[in-house]
This record gives C-alpha cells, sequence and structure tokens, in this order.
C-alpha cells in the first residue's frame, strides 16, 4: 500500500491498542459509571414521566413563566400540546432526561477545569487542544469505541454527548472569569481577601453571566446529539429521526424533528432567562438604564 | 419571473443537445454492438452502508464494469436514501434488495419506478445469532434463559425490516417481551458482538446471512421453530425503471449473475476480515486473481461478448 516517500504511521493500531488497554484496566470502572449513567437517567425519564401529561407540561411552563416570562410560558405551552399532539411527548420527556443527565455531568466537568484553566495560564495552554479535539472529532469515531465499552443503549449516548457538549462550557467559564475587571480584583486583594474568597464572592458573581451563557451552548450542543445517541440505541426522539431515515417515512421524521425543535427552543430561553436573572446581569441591566 | 425563465429553458435545451451530442460522440467510438443497442458507458451504483455483502458486490462489479470500459460511479448511503435515489434515477444499480421481506416497505412505496434485473443470492436469511458457548438452542429457550443472556437482544437500526420483523413476530410470538430489544445501529451491534467476544459473555444479536461475523466471530443461529423471521430470502439486483433499455448488456450481464456461498464468503473475508486496512480495490482484485474465470465464465453465460 506505501506508494510515496513517507512511511504508513501505523497511527490506527495504536489507538486501537490503548483503546483495548483502556477497555481491559478499567473494566470495573466502566461497570460503575455505566450503573450510575443508567441509574441516573431512569430516575430522571421515570420522574418526567410519571405524572400525567398536563401536570408535567403545567410545572415545565411554571418554570418558563418564572425564568423567562409570560411569552415564552405561552409558546412553551403551544409548543408542548403540538408534542403530545404527534404522540412524542414519551420522547420528547425521555430525551430531555437525556440532554439533562449529559449536561449536568458536563458541566460538573467544565466549570472547574474552566476555573482552573482562568487561574492557571499552562493549564488553559493544555485544555484548548484538548478542546478543540473534542468538538471537531466526528462523533462518529469516539462513538464505536464508546459502544464497545459501555454496549449499546442509553449510556454511550450520554457518554458521546458529555465529548461533544462539554467544550462550551469550559471556555466561557475561562473567560468569564478572565473578564472580571483586575482592578476589582485588586481591591479585594488589597482587602486582605484570600484567593478562594476572591473567586467566590468576586470573580465567580460577576463571571455568572457569562458561566450561563456557556451553561445554556452545553446544553444546546447536548439537544443536537440525540440523533447520534439513537444510533447507538438510546431511547428518544433521536431513535424515532434516526428510524425515520432508515425507513423514509418523512412524516414521523418531522413530528420527531419538530418535538426537537420545540425542546430546543424552550430549553435555550429558559436558560437564557435564568442567566438574565443573575444579580449582576440585572445590575448592568440597571446600570444602562 | 419569465425574464429568468427562458434563459433557464434555453440553457436546459442547449445541455440537452450537448448531452445528446456527446452521447452519440460517445457511442460512435467506444463499445461493441449489441443486437439490443448501445449501452450508455456511465454508471452509478449506490452501496447501502452497513449492509456488507452490497458493499462487497458493489466493489466486485465496479472494478469488473471499469476493465469493461465503464465509467463508474459509487455512492455510499443509508439503504432507505439509496432506494429514493434509484427510484428518482440518482443512481443506476442498487445490488442488494432483500426479498420478500427484508425490503419489502421500500418495494411497496418506489417499485414501481424500479425494475428487477434478477436473482444473485437465494440463501440469505434473517437470524437471531448467540454465542457458541451460551445455552440457548432455540428463539423459545431465550424466555427461559433471558438471564444468561442479560436479558438483552441487540438490534440494529430501529427502521430495519429485521428490527421490524423482530419487534412485531419474533417477540410477540416467542414471548420475549421481559428482555430489552435494543435498537442502535449495525456497526454498534457489531462493537457488541466484538467486545463479547472478547469478554466471554454471553450475548443474543439479530443478524443475517450472508455477514462475516459468523467467520469473525465464534456465533451460531438460533432456531426459529415457528418460522418467525421469515424463510429463505433472495438478493436481487433492482436498477432504474429504463435501466435495460439504457443498459441492454449490463442487463443480460446482471440477470445472470450469481454468486455461492463458498464465493460471496470469501470476497466478504478479504474485504472485511483481512484485519488492517484492506482497501476494498485490492480486496476484489485479489479474490478475481482467486476466482480467474468468473468474468469470462459469467459472459458467457449471459451471451455477452
Amino acid at each position: 500500500m506505501n506508494e510515496g516517500p513517507i512511511p504508513r504511521i501505523p497511527l490506527g493500531d495504536w489507538v486501537e491498542n490503548v483503546v483495548d488497554w483502556v477497555t481491559d484496566t478499567f473494566d470495573p470502572v466502566f461497570d460503575v459509571v455505566k450503573d450510575i449513567l443508567s441509574g441516573a437517567f431512569d430516575l430522571l425519564s421515570e420522574a418526567l414521566l410519571a405524572p400525567p401529561f398536563w401536570l408535567m407540561a403545567g410545572l415545565l411552563v411554571v418554570l418558563a413563566v418564572l425564568a423567562a416570562g409570560w411569552r415564552t410560558a405561552v409558546v412553551a405551552a403551544i409548543g408542548f400540546v403540538v408534542i403530545a399532539g404527534v404522540d412524542q411527548w414519551e420522547n420528547a420527556m425521555k430525551t430531555l432526561a437525556l440532554v439533562l443527565v449529559a449536561s449536568v455531568i458536563a458541566l460538573v466537568i467544565a466549570i472547574p477545569v474552566g476555573i482552573w484553566a482562568a487561574r492557571n495560564d499552562t493549564v488553559s495552554a493544555v485544555v484548548r487542544p484538548v478542546l478543540d479535539f473534542m468538538q471537531t472529532m466526528p462523533a462518529f469515531v469516539y462513538l464505536i469505541p464508546v459502544v464497545v465499552i459501555f454496549l449499546t443503549g442509553v449510556v454511550p449516548g450520554i457518554v458521546a454527548t458529555v465529548i461533544f457538549a462539554m467544550a462550551p462550557g469550559v471556555r466561557f467559564t475561562e473567560l468569564g472569569i478572565r473578564q472580571v475587571d483586575a482592578e476589582i480584583v485588586e481591591a479585594g486583594q488589597a482587602f486582605g481577601a484570600p484567593p478562594r474568597r476572591i473567586l467566590r464572592q468576586i470573580q465567580l458573581p460577576l463571571a455568572l453571566p457569562t458561566i450561563m451563557a456557556g451553561v445554556n451552548q452545553v446544553i444546546m450542543l447536548a439537544l443536537s446529539m440525540v440523533v447520534i445517541a439513537g444510533m447507538v440505541g438510546a431511547d428518544g426522539l433521536g431513535r424515532d429521526v434516526y428510524s425515520a431515515l432508515s425507513s423514509i417515512d418523512v412524516g414521523t421524521g418531522f413530528e420527531a424533528g419538530i418535538a426537537v425543535v420545540i425542546l430546543a427552543i424552550y430549553l435555550d430561553r429558559v436558560t437564557a432567562g435564568l442567566s438574565a436573572r443573575a444579580p449582576v446581569a440585572k445590575a448592568l441591566a440597571t446600570a444602562r438604564t | 419571473m419569465s425574464r429568468v425563465r427562458t434563459p433557464g429553458i434555453l440553457r436546459g435545451l442547449t445541455a440537452v443537445a450537448s448531452a445528446l451530442v456527446l452521447s452519440a460522440g460517445l457511442a460512435a467510438c467506444g463499445g461493441e454492438d449489441s443486437a439490443s443497442g448501445e449501452d450508455s458507458k456511465s454508471i452509478s451504483i449506490g452501496i447501502p452502508s452497513g449492509w456488507d455483502e452490497g458493499i462487497a458486490v458493489s466493489h466486485l462489479w465496479k472494478s469488473v464494469l471499469e476493465d469493461e470500459g465503464y465509467d463508474v460511479e459509487t455512492e455510499t448511503a443509508d439503504i432507505g436514501v439509496i432506494f429514493t435515489g434509484l427510484a428518482g434515477g440518482d443512481f443506476d444499480v442498487l445490488f442488494d434488495t432483500w426479498l420478500p421481506t427484508t425490503h419489502k416497505s421500500y418495494l411497496d412505496k418506489y417499485g414501481d419506478d424500479l425494475s428487477d434485473l434478477g436473482t444473485w443470492y437465494d440463501n440469505a436469511k434473517l437470524t437471531i445469532a448467540v454465542n457458541e458457548s451460551s445455552p440457548a438452542k432455540t428463539i423459545a429457550d431465550l424466555k427461559a434463559m433471558g438471564d444468561d443472556y442479560g436479558n438483552r437482544i441487540v438490534g440494529i437500526e430501529p427502521g430495519a425490516g429485521l428490527t421490524k420483523a423482530t419487534e412485531e413476530n419474533v417477540i410477540p410470538t416467542y414471548g420475549l417481551e421481559d428482555m430489552d430489544f435494543v435498537t442502535s445501529s449495525t456497526p454498534a451491534m457489531l462493537a457488541e458482538l466484538k467486545s463479547a467476544t472478547k469478554s466471554g459473555d454471553n450475548i443474543a444479536v439479530t443478524l443475517w446471512r450472508p455477514h462475516w461475523a459468523y467467520d469473525e466471530f465464534p456465533v451460531r443461529d438460533l432456531e426459529d421453530p415457528e418460522g418467525r423471521l421469515g424463510g429463505a430470502e433472495e438478493v436481487h439486483t433492482y436498477g432504474t425503471k429504463d435501466f435495460a433499455d439504457r443498459y441492454p448488456d449490463l442487463a443480460d450481464l446482471f440477470g445472470s449473475f450469481t454468486l455461492t456461498d463458498e464465493q460471496l464468503f470469501s470476497l466478504e473475508n478479504l474485504m472485511f476480515n483481512s484485519g488492517d486496512d484492506v482497501d476494498p480495490e485490492d480486496a476484489v482484485d485479489q479474490w478475481l486473481e482467486d476466482n480467474p474465470t468468473f468474468v469470462d465464465d459469467l459472459k458467457e453465460k449471459a451471451g455477452v461478448s
């Protein structure tokens, strides 16, 4: 197969060996991770599906009122009726559970890493290319080793979603903290505040709107992975979209697709509304008027 | 709008005219005469991703047709997309249509715009397979032995005919409702099979013959005493509606094309199981070397010189 001056680099073989080694070595760890993830997903999706449709939709609409106001809530209410009307409510709640579980995990990892990267230039320099890699490597590439490790079902879907959706959480957190006015931080230091307290009481509150924008992005990216999660056996809207593709069923594909859109609009407006309610954002808004 | 339309029509006419001139020119300078007219010299093959026997045979034909002087284009896509494209004339031929069961839904939809060019393999079937060392002998055993298999049956694409047959026929007939039927995708199912083989776990998957997995992994079929997965299936070559008019020679050739188990498995093994990154073209070259009379025999059978 060699034509040309460059010898064949056995990169693929190396990766395969690494994946084999990881699979064998960390097998017990993966089992625990698997149980935790599938347990969390089952719990959440059952909780979302336990109350009847009108009650659950009502709760979500109330949340929308509190977070983003009446207009969003009305749109959400109409959207939920549409989802239920095309018989996708159960799938939508499963997808919501997957997105929430994956987003929470991604944020639990991303925000501390972002804080660390903001306070340490070396970490920042190391983390950046890793994030680039995680965001641009086609999902199909790491999907198969993830299936080998976690088998098919909802767990590989969650893992792949976490890998893909984590990056903006890290980037926005780092950016938010780095953008906090140095003079304010110095003032804190002048009053003798230890670094931890400066982080907690100055940097994080001031960076909160930016961090919340990151949270919003993480959730949106997680939602964009639902079809790929469906390909490895995750329940929900993604499976119906994927199934519609392999059976050329335009109708079902669109019904599941529109449910994804409605969920996306809902999650986007609610998280954006929450970040607009952060004290700093309120103060900025007042300052502008 | 009319201001825009006229040049559009003109452009279209010019394109058609130049295509006619070109094809006439091509026909004049190439190709052997056959009684029924001239074959068009470029052909596009739709390759269904994940359908390995289809991938193998498509590459085989690509190589054979290129040696015959055809300009062959291949495009890989989901099987459903290929049927849509074939009906719409995007592709000329698909070598992997499973009848009577698996692809019936596509033919119900697009059958009027397609033509059946012949059967090249008649020993195909849908199966539920388990690892050699596991206890179950028939699908009915799974009801009692579910625990031995983690209470899971690993399926392929949720829209696939095999998935439908499993969901609608197998599970209700054999009372397997307590088992978790996980649909995912063909690569994911094969990855699970690989992983189970490595770790020595028992596994039940939905599979089909012909498939290289039977050579690669220690799996065997479960008997299907009730025949819920359908009997043996045939693999047909399907073309566009007007295929035989455009490619009279090829229609003869495809009509006479058959593969034995031995031939198909050896081709699939060369292509998918030779370990390192084997190019499909190289696998086909190797296979044609091992089967030197294949093309000539076929031509003789089809009466095509």
